[in-house]
């Protein structure tokens, strides 16, 4: 009443029922205010306060309209009210002190005084709470409605991508969205991509539209992303939201509130739908229901769809499988038959249903089926059973076999469905793999073997044992080339697996005949299923066939060995008294066998040289050790036999003693040094650098020379000579080198007896012999003659002998010419030396 | 034989180039030493040391003439042998004398080139050492009858 009083508002009543009547309206259960004329508050009651918060101050004296929401509305009030209508039910909406917002319905009219407007009268009336209630109702209306159309658009259709668009429209419609995308998660990239946008004739959204149908979100990026990381709806005011990529864009679109929920299978999310409103919306339960039960639909959509493409899948995938596809009860009784089972079995799905399943099991492998059926019952699936069916023509097949069993609804195992895979062509396929490895396996290991074999006897026994294991032969062969090094012949020899030598012992070589000569000139690997059934088989003489005897032969292989250059080292030979044992395999191995062979060979051979080359110098530096020995010893007891007399001579030594001893000395020195210079020429021979000082020569005179420096040695009348002039051109030297060797052997092994030396020639030919009537030497003995440190050599040959002719032949050698030897023993020896008379240099 | 023997070695007597046969050979005193050895040089170093400190020394190249040479001659104290000849190894020459009752009990000093005779009293590597050979010759064959050489006697 104070505040009544206090207020500047006139007092309409001044009578007593005024008093009562002030009271009714100051508690009144609506609100009640007066406007003036310019809209300000003159007087509001209690409940007029109370509904909006404020205190009488704060509220009598200002504008009406800051207290409106609506500015229009107040305005069009008060426009209305001073054109004296009376106001009914007016809604307007209302600003609480405490900001929030009261929905009213306002009942007005004027006071006029004198045609004057004195104020409003005004009855505010709360609705907020009907209102509420009102959008409540209509909202659930129009959920159920989004709900009910998409679940229809759901149930039609057939693909998510046909019916996005729709059911976009649907929600934007229904729930005055502006815009709707979608999203779905794309596997292989493992983000979101906008599969499709729909949005209202109110806004233009072109280059909103674009941008979003090119992004593509990560995990946690942007709304689409948020929600798909937290599976959960979100809510966005694009103007405040820190991680929303399209912000610019969408705002000029004019776009302002977000929210995405997501789609669902299984609690995986699958993809995400988004919508954009032009106003900020507010998360609110409702729509967070409507927006699940969307996701929820479509997820079931989504997953419905999977399983049916599933199904028609395995149908087809049944329907078209080259496997044999059967089910059938635990009886055995098949139930079902695919095209695949009619196309192996070749029993139709009429003729097969219905008929046990043994239809399809060999007698032998019945048993087989009981086993099954009993792991089946257990609950077992068998799978890649491997096992033999027949057909309907009564064909095996090699069939590998899954069997797993079938439940029914309450999980009880009803039957089987069984995957029977053809596997006899894999199987076919798989032996010749195996094959293969095996072949490659037993080359491998016959390479490391004869890879880490230097000896050739070693290698060839190792190359034919393998060889004639891997081929299971009954014997095996190898026969092979081998050239002396040191007189270059050549030789066969061989080495047997699978038979005792004695075998073979007593028959020739094989020779190049009709059956094995192909082989011995490399043309090739011969494979007989039986050799006596081959034309070319028996065509040679003497035996016309096999020599009797000899191990039976039905099945032959030959295979030739080769090396590099495609000279024929020898052959590979195999045998087997049973027809038709060797396969093309068979061939293969022996043939890569045969490759290993010749590498061994080879590798045998460079290391039989290299040894021999290493043994060479070994007993050369030992001969040149031992060859100075002599010299040296005689030099050195001359020399201190002489000092010693020197020192301890009483008397004075006599100058012809003196002089006699220094002789002799010099003499071993001279000795020694050809010794040195003998030595020399060998390694120069050995490696090959002999080289020659050409002049013109008498090879008479040269004879003659050499002979006289000898002429002490010999007996008298032991010498014999017929010397003829011939001339030429040569080395000197190095040809009375030759000449001194050769004679002073007939000295040292001529018993003293005669020798005689002669020198003839023809145009082009010098011939020098020197004969000797001395003890002579054996036939074994000739040949070991020119070896120079030969192991074979006893080793007293090695005294200056060996030595010395080794170095004449080969300097005869080196010019051209040869050196030749006859003997017998005791009988003398006579070494003929036969030259080019012209030497050209060099050879 | 002896005149064959004679004939080889003193062929090349204006020079020394062989042993001169020692006058034992001759009948003028007894020999001590029987030298066996091919290589030319080694004979004649040989020859020299033992006659230098007054042995009576013969030389011959070969088994063969080894063997003549005892047969004819009489019993040497001491065979200086090389282990290497022409015709016989010096294990041939050891065995044959062993065989021989008349020849069995004379010592054998070995000279060798490549190795060691092992059936043999003593035995030497060419080169081989001066003083240890005269110290082997004088343990088998004891010091010469003479005392001093005899060239210079």
């Amino acid at each position: 009443m104070t505040m009544y009083g206090q207020s500047s508002s006139p007092s309409p009543v001044s009578d007593p029922g005024v008093e009562e009547l002030r009271d009714f309206f100051e508690n009144a259960v609506d609100g009640m205010h007066w406007v003036g004329p310019d809209g300000t508050i003159l007087w509001a009651n209690r409940a007029e306060l109370e509904l909006l918060g404020y205190r009488r101050e704060e509220y009598l004296g200002r504008p009406i309209a800051e207290f409106h929401v609506d500015p229009p509305v107040i305005d069009d009030i008060l426009a209305r009210l001073r054109r004296n209508e009376v106001l009914r039910n007016c809604e307007a909406r209302l600003r609480c002190k405490d900001g929030s917002i009261r929905h009213v319905v306002i009942n007005s009219s004027v006071l006029w005084r004198d045609g004057e407007f004195v104020h409003t009268r005004c009855v505010t009336r709360d609705v907020t709470e009907q209102k509420r209630n009102q959008a409540e109702r209509e909202r659930v209306t129009r959920h159920l409605a989004v709900e009910y159309a998409i679940t229809k658009l759901l149930a039609d259709a057939t693909r998510f991508d046909e019916v996005a668009p729709r059911l976009l429209r649907t929600v934007c419609e229904v729930g005055r969205w502006d815009v709707g995308t979608v999203w779905i998660v794309d596997e292989p990239t493992h983000a979101l991509r906008c599969i499709d946008v729909w949005h209202t004739e109110a806004v233009d959204i072109d280059t909103f539209e674009a941008d979003t149908r090119r992004r593509a979100f990560a995990l946690g990026v942007g709304l689409p992303g948020r929600v798909w990381a937290e599976a959960r709806s979100h809510w966005v005011d694009i103007l405040k939201d820190s991680n929303f990529p399209r912000a610019p864009l969408a705002m000029s679109a004019g776009l302002r509130g977000a929210a995405g929920f997501p789609v669902r299978v299984r609690e995986r999310v699958v993809g995400v739908l988004e919508f954009f409103s032009r106003h900020s919306v507010e998360p609110d339960s409702d729509l967070l229901r409507l927006f699940d039960a969307i996701g929820a639909q479509v997820g079931q959509f989504a997953e419905r769809r999977e399983a049916e493409e599933l199904r028609d899948r395995l149908a087809a995938i049944v329907d078209s499988s080259d496997d044999a596809i059967v089910s059938k009860t635990l009886e055995g009784t098949i139930t079902s038959w695919n095209r695949g089972a009619e196309q192996t079995f070749g029993y139709t799905a009429a003729e097969a249903i219905g008929r046990h399943v043994t239809l399809i099991i060999p007698p032998e492998r019945r048993h087989e089926e009981d086993l099954i059926l009993a792991r089946l019952r257990a609950g077992e699936k068998i799978a890649q059973y491997e096992t033999v069916r027949q057909t309907k023509d009564g064909r095996r097949l090699d069939v590998a076999l899954t069997v797993s069993p079938v439940r029914n609804a309450e999980g009880r195992i009803v039957g089987a469905s069984k995957v029977v895979r053809d596997v006899t062509e894999r199987n076919r396929a798989g032996a010749a793999l195996a094959a293969h490895a095996h072949t490659m396996q037993v080359l491998n290991r016959i390479g490391a073997v004869v890879a880490s074999t230097l000896d050739q006897e070693n290698v060839v026994q190792r190359v034919t044992d393998l060889a004639t294991d891997a081929t299971s032969a009954e014997f095996g062969a190898f026969f092979y080339n081998v050239i002396d090094p040191e007189s270059g012949e050549a030789f066969q020899l061989y080495a047997l697996s699978g038979a005792p030598r004695e075998a073979f012992a007593k028959f020739p070589k094989p020779r190049a005949t009709a059956i094995f000569g192909p082989t011995f000139r490399g043309e090739g690997v011969i494979r007989l299923d039986d050799v006596t059934a081959d034309p070319r088989y028996g065509r040679s003489a003497p035996y016309h066939g096999m020599p009797p005897g000899h191990l039976p032969v039905r099945s032959y292989l030959a295979v030739p060995v080769k090396d590099r250059s495609g000279e024929v080292l020898g052959g590979l030979f195999f045998g087997h008294s049973g027809v038709g044992m060797f396969t093309h395999q068979h061939e293969q191995i022996v043939e890569g066998i045969a490759a290993w062979a010749s590498i061994a060979l080879e590798n045998a051979r460079l290391h039989a040289d290299t040894e021999r080359a290493v043994q060479g110098r070994d007993e050369f530096l030992s001969v040149a050790a031992h060859e100075l020995r002599n010299p040296l010893n005689a030099l050195q007891l001359q020399l201190v036999s002489l000092a010693r007399m020197a020192e301890g001579g009483r008397d004075a030594l006599p100058r012809e003693w003196v002089c006699n001893r220094l002789q002799q000395a010099t003499d071993d020195v001279a000795s020694l040094v050809r010794l040195v210079h003998n030595l020399l020429d060998v390694g120069r021979i050995t490696a090959g650098r002999l080289d020659f000082e050409l002049e013109d020569v008498d090879y008479g005179s040269v004879v003659r020379n050499v002979l006289h420096r000898f002429r002490q040695q010999f007996v008298d009348g032991q010498l014999a000579v017929d010397i003829a002039r011939v001339g030429g051109r040569s080395d000197r030297l190095r040809l009375e080198q030759i000449v001194t060797n050769l004679v002073s052997n007939a000295i040292k092994f001529g018993d003293r007896k005669p020798i005689r030396v002669t020198v003839a020639a023809d145009a082009d030919t010098v011939r020098i012999v020197v004969a000797d009537r001395g003890i002579g030497i054996d036939l074994d003995r000739q040949q070991q003659l020119f070896t120079r440190f030969s192991r074979a050599v006893p080793r007293r040959e090695y005294g200056g002998f060996g030595l010395g002719l080794w170095i004449a032949r080969e300097t005869v050698r080196a010019m051209g010419g040869q050196l030749t030897l006859e003997s017998a023993p005791g009988a003398g020896s006579t070494f003929s030396v036969s030259l080019p008379r012209e030497l050209t240099g060099r050879r | 034989m002896t005149d064959r023997r004679e004939t080889r070695y003193d062929s090349a007597s204006g020079r020394a180039r062989s042993p001169r046969p020692h006058a034992a050979d001759r009948g003028r005193s007894p020999v001590h030493v029987l030298i066996i050895e091919d290589d030319a040089g080694s004979r004649r170093a040989l020859v020299n040391v033992l006659e230098d400190r007054g042995y009576a020394v013969a030389a011959v190249g070969t088994v063969t003439d080894a063997l003549d040479w005892l047969s004819e001659q009489p019993r040497p104290q001491l065979i200086v042998l090389d282990l290497m000849l022409p015709d016989m190894e010096g294990w041939d020459f050891r065995h044959l004398q062993k065989k021989d009752p008349r020849l069995a009990a004379i010592p054998v000093i070995g000279v060798s080139a490549v190795g060691k005779l092992v059936d043999v009293e003593y035995s030497f590597r060419k080169p081989l050492d001066y003083d240890e050979f005269l110290a082997a010759v004088e343990q088998y064959a004891g010091r010469p009858t003479e005392g001093k050489p005899r060239r210079h006697g």
